[in-house]
C-alpha cells in the first residue's frame, strides 16, 4: 500500500471520527437507524427532517446532566 | 466456521505448522511480559523521581512517565480484572443500544466515538482548577492522589456505574439507588445532585469572575463569544441544520479573532474603560446571563456555545499535552510546601482531608456517575466496550488533572501564592504581597508581579484567586516556549483565559438548565402548571429560583474577604465526593446482590475512603476553632467583634451579612454530612439483610437477550 493511500485512509478515519464525536453525522446515523427499523416494522413513521431531528436531539441532550464539572 | 490459524493447522494435520505457531505464541507472550515489566519499571521510576527528588530541579517529563505508565498498567490489568472477574462482562449479551435502538436515545455507537463523547461530557473545569488550588501543598500530595485516586477510585466508579446502568436499560443513578438500595438512598441521590449543582454553578461562576475582574481583554473576548455563539446557533438552526463541523469552524475562527482583537480593546482608553468591570458587576452580569441561557431556546445560545467550547477544549488540552512534552518545564514548586500544616493562604485545612476534597474531579468525581448513568449506557454496542469507555475516559481526565498540576507547579512558588492568595492574607499591593510571601520562604520581588502583569497584558495579577489565572499563566509559559516566545505571552494568556471561561460558562448554561428541570419537577408536586417544562411562566419562575440559588452563593463568594474560594470550593468538593460515595454504595449493593461478595472490596475500599474524607472535612468546616477553616468560628469571631465595638457602625450591616453567610455555609455542610450518615445507615441495613439472607436478592437487571451481532461488529 502506498504511503499516500495510507495517509488518505488515516485522514479519512480522523475526519469520520471527528464527525461522529461532534454530532455532525448524527442525522445520517438516525436515517440509517430509521431504515433498519423500517425493515423490521414495515415503516410506521416517516423519519424526521434534518431540522426537526436537530431540535429534537438538542431538547433531549440538554434536559439531563450532559456536561460535568 | 470462523477461520483460525490453530484450526487450520489441525485440519491440515501439519505438525510443523502447529509447532511453529506454538513457538510464535510463546515468543509473543514472553515479549508481552517483558514489555509490561518495562512499563511497570518506568512507572515506578517516574513515581520514585517525583516522590523522592529533593533539592534538584525536577523535570515535568517524570510526571508524564509516572502517570502514563501507571495508567497503562491499571488499564491493562486492573480494569481487565474488574471486567472479567467482578462484573463478568458478557460479549454475547445484547446491550440496550442493540435491543432498544431508536436512532435517538438508544444508538449503537463505535467504541472510540463513544469514548470521545463520554470524555467530552465528563471533562469540565474541575480537573483544571482543583489541582491548581491543591498545588499550595506542593506538587507531591496532589499528583499522587490524582494518579492513585483515579486508578483505584474514580475510574472504578465510572466503570461500575456504567456497567450497572447498562444492565438496567440506561437507568439513572437515582433510579438505581431507589430500586437496589432503598427509597432513602434514591432520595439522597436526588437531593445531593440538586445541592451539588447549586454549589458547583456558584463556584465555577466565581472562578470566571476572579479571572475577568479588571481585565478588559479577557472580558471583551468572553463577551464576544455570546454573539458568535448566537450566529452559530442561527446557522445550525436555519441555514444548515445539524452541520456542526462547518458551523463550529466558523465560530472557532471568529473566537480566535476575538482573542486577538481583545488586545486592541485593552490598548484603547475608551474601549478598555467600557470593558473593565468590578467583581460585583461581573457577578451580576453572569447571574443575568445564566438566567437568559436557561430561559432562551436551547438552539440559540446553549447548544452552539457547547459545540464551540468542545472544539476549543479539545484543542487546548491536546496543545497543553504537546507543549508539556516539547518544553518539558522544570517544576519550581517544592514536593511539600510549608502549608501542608493547614495554614495555606489559598484555602485553609491540612492535606487530609482537604487535598482530596480540593482535587475532587481529577481523581474521583461523583458527577461522573450522572453521565455514566445518562446517555453513555444507551449507546454502548457491546458490553465489553464499557471497559474502554468507563475506565479509559476517566484515566484521560486524570491526565488532564496531572497536566494542570504541572502547569501550576512550573510557576515560581512566589508568583503562584501572590496570584492565588486573597488581599486579606498577603495584602493588596505588590510590595506588601512580596514582603509577606518572601517571609514564608518563597522569594518574590515586587517588580516580578508588575512585570508579569505587563507581559501578559493585565493591569494586575495580584490576588486573582480561583486558580484560573495562575493556570493560564502556566499554560501561557508552556505555549510561548513552543510558539512565539515572550512576545506571545499576552496572547497565549488570554487564549487560556478564554478557553477556561468559555467552557466554565458552558457548564453554567447546561447546569442551570438541568437545575431548572429539577426545580420544575419539584414544583410540579405543589402546582401542576409550575411543573410543566414548556410553560412560559413555569420556565421564568423555575429559572429565577435556580439562578437565585447559585447566584446567592456567587454573590456571597464575591463579597467574602478571603476570596470566596476558601469557603465555596471545599463545599463543592464535599458535595461532589458525597455523590461519589452514593455511587459506590449503589454499586456495592448491586455487587452483593450479584453474589460477588468476594470482590466487593473494589467498591467498598474507595467508598470508605470517600466517607472518611467527606465526614472529616465536614466536621472541620463546621466546628474547627480556626476562623479561616471553621464556618461557625468565623461567624462567632465576627459577632464578638461587633459586640466588642471593634467594627465601625458603617460596616456592621456588611459584617452581619457575612456572619449569616458563614452560618448558612455551616448549615449546608451539616445537611451534606447528615445525608452521608443517613445513606450509610440505610445501606448497612440493606447489606445486613442481604448477608443474613433475610431478604431475597432481587436484582433489577434487564433479562438476558443474546446479541444478534457477530463478534467483529
Amino acid at each position: 500500500m502506498s504511503i499516500f493511500r495510507r495517509l488518505w485512509e488515516r485522514t479519512s478515519f480522523i475526519w469520520w471520527l471527528a464527525r461522529q464525536i461532534s454530532g455532525d453525522a448524527a442525522y445520517e446515523n438516525y436515517l440509517r437507524s430509521a431504515a433498519r427499523q423500517e425493515r423490521g416494522d414495515a415503516m410506521k413513521n416517516r423519519p424526521m427532517t434534518a431540522e426537526k431531528f436537530y431540535q429534537d436531539s438538542l431538547r433531549r441532550r440538554y434536559s439531563q446532566a450532559s456536561r460535568c464539572c | 466456521m470462523i477461520y483460525s490459524p490453530g484450526r487450520f493447522a489441525i485440519a491440515c494435520g501439519d505438525a510443523r505448522l502447529r509447532q511453529f505457531e506454538s513457538q510464535d505464541s510463546t515468543l509473543k507472550r514472553i515479549l508481552g511480559i517483558v514489555i509490561w515489566i518495562c512499563v511497570g519499571l518506568a512507572g515506578a521510576a517516574g513515581l520514585a523521581a517525583i516522590a523522592f527528588e529533593r533539592g534538584e530541579p525536577l523535570n515535568a517529563t517524570w510526571f508524564v512517565i509516572a502517570a502514563g505508565c501507571t495508567y497503562l498498567i491499571a488499564y491493562r490489568f486492573y480494569s481487565a480484572f474488574l471486567a472479567a472477574k467482578v462484573f463478568a462482562l458478557d460479549p454475547t449479551r445484547a446491550t440496550p443500544a442493540e435491543r432498544l435502538d431508536d436512532g435517538r436515545d438508544f444508538v449503537p455507537t463505535n467504541k472510540w466515538v463513544l469514548l470521545g463523547h463520554h470524555f467530552a461530557a465528563i471533562a469540565g473545569p474541575g480537573p483544571l482548577v482543583g489541582p491548581t488550588l491543591a498545588a499550595q501543598f506542593g506538587y507531591l500530595p496532589g499528583t499522587l492522589w490524582l494518579i492513585v485516586g483515579a486508578v483505584l477510585g474514580g475510574c472504578v466508579q465510572d466503570f461500575v456505574i456504567l456497567f450497572c446502568s447498562m444492565r438496567r436499560d440506561g437507568k439513572s443513578l437515582g433510579q438505581m439507588a431507589r430500586e437496589e438500595v432503598g427509597k432513602y438512598g434514591g432520595f439522597i441521590a436526588q437531593l445531593a445532585v440538586l445541592i451539588i449543582m447549586i454549589i458547583l454553578l456558584a463556584v465555577v461562576a466565581l472562578v470566571v469572575v476572579n479571572a475577568l475582574r479588571a481585565s478588559p481583554w479577557g472580558t471583551f473576548t468572553l463577551a464576544m463569544t455570546l454573539p458568535i455563539a448566537m450566529l452559530v446557533g442561527i446557522y445550525l438552526r436555519y441555514l444548515r441544520p445539524g452541520r456542526v463541523m462547518e458551523a463550529s469552524a466558523i465560530g472557532v475562527a471568529l473566537i480566535l479573532f476575538a482573542v486577538v482583537a481583545g488586545q486592541w480593546v485593552a490598548n484603547s482608553a475608551s474601549w478598555s474603560h467600557a470593558f473593565t468591570f468590578s467583581a460585583t458587576a461581573l457577578a451580576i452580569a453572569i447571574i443575568l446571563y445564566g438566567f437568559a441561557a436557561s430561559a432562551l431556546p436551547v438552539w440559540l445560545l446553549l447548544a452552539p456555545r457547547d459545540y464551540l467550547s468542545a472544539f476549543i477544549k479539545a484543542g487546548a488540552i491536546f496543545a497543553l499535552a504537546g507543549g508539556i512534552l516539547l518544553v518539558r518545564p522544570v517544576i519550581q514548586m517544592p514536593a511539600l510546601s510549608r502549608f501542608a500544616d493547614g495554614t495555606g493562604p489559598v484555602f485553609a485545612g491540612k492535606i487530609f482531608p482537604f487535598c482530596f476534597i480540593t482535587i475532587a474531579c481529577g481523581a474521583v468525581s461523583g458527577f461522573h456517575a450522572l453521565i455514566s448513568s445518562g446517555t453513555t449506557p444507551k449507546m454502548i454496542t457491546r458490553e465489553t466496550n464499557a471497559r474502554l469507555v468507563g475506565y479509559g475516559a476517566m484515566l484521560m481526565e486524570s491526565f488532564v488533572g496531572v497536566m494542570a498540576m504541572v502547569a501550576a507547579c512550573a510557576l515560581s512558588p512566589g508568583v503562584y501564592f501572590a496570584m492565588n492568595s486573597p488581599p486579606a492574607i498577603v495584602g493588596g499591593t505588590a510590595t506588601a504581597a512580596a514582603q509577606t510571601i518572601s517571609g514564608w520562604g518563597y522569594a518574590l520581588a515586587p517588580q516580578t508581579m508588575t512585570d508579569l502583569a505587563r507581559i501578559v497584558g493585565e493591569q494586575t495579577l495580584l490576588n486573582r484567586t480561583g486558580g484560573a489565572p495562575s493556570l493560564a499563566v502556566g499554560m501561557a509559559q508552556i505555549f510561548s516556549h513552543t510558539i512565539g516566545g515572550t512576545h506571545f505571552m499576552a496572547l497565549w494568556y488570554h487564549f487560556a483565559i478564554m478557553f477556561e471561561a468559555l467552557f466554565i460558562l458552558t457548564v453554567l448554561d447546561a447546569g442551570t438548565r438541568v437545575g431548572r428541570f429539577m426545580v420544575q419537577d419539584l414544583l410540579g408536586h405543589v402546582s401542576k402548571p409550575l411543573g410543566r417544562h414548556g410553560g412560559y411562566g413555569s420556565v421564568i419562575f423555575s429559572s429565577a429560583v435556580i439562578v437565585g440559588a447559585w447566584g446567592y452563593f456567587l454573590y456571597e463568594g464575591v463579597q467574602d474577604p478571603l476570596g470566596g474560594i476558601n469557603s465555596l470550593w471545599p463545599l463543592f468538593g464535599i458535595a461532589n465526593q458525597l455523590l461519589a460515595a452514593v455511587a459506590f454504595v449503589v454499586a456495592t449493593t448491586i455487587l452483593m446482590k450479584m453474589g460477588k461478595l468476594k470482590w466487593v472490596w473494589t467498591t467498598v475500599a474507595p467508598m470508605i475512603a470517600l466517607i472518611a474524607v467527606t465526614m472529616t472535612a465536614s466536621w472541620q468546616k463546621i466546628f474547627s476553632a480556626d476562623p479561616r477553616l471553621g464556618f461557625l468560628a468565623a461567624a462567632n469571631q465576627m459577632a464578638a467583634q461587633i459586640a466588642n465595638g471593634t467594627i465601625p457602625a458603617s460596616r456592621i450591616p456588611e459584617i452581619s451579612r457575612q456572619i449569616f453567610n458563614q452560618r448558612l455555609d455551616a448549615a449546608v455542610t451539616a445537611v451534606l454530612a447528615v445525608m452521608i450518615l443517613a445513606l450509610v445507615v440505610d445501606a448497612i441495613l440493606e447489606w445486613t439483610r442481604i448477608l443474613m439472607s433475610a431478604k431475597a436478592r432481587t436484582l433489577h437487571e434487564s433479562p438476558y437477550v443474546a446479541t444478534r451481532w457477530a463478534e467483529g461488529d
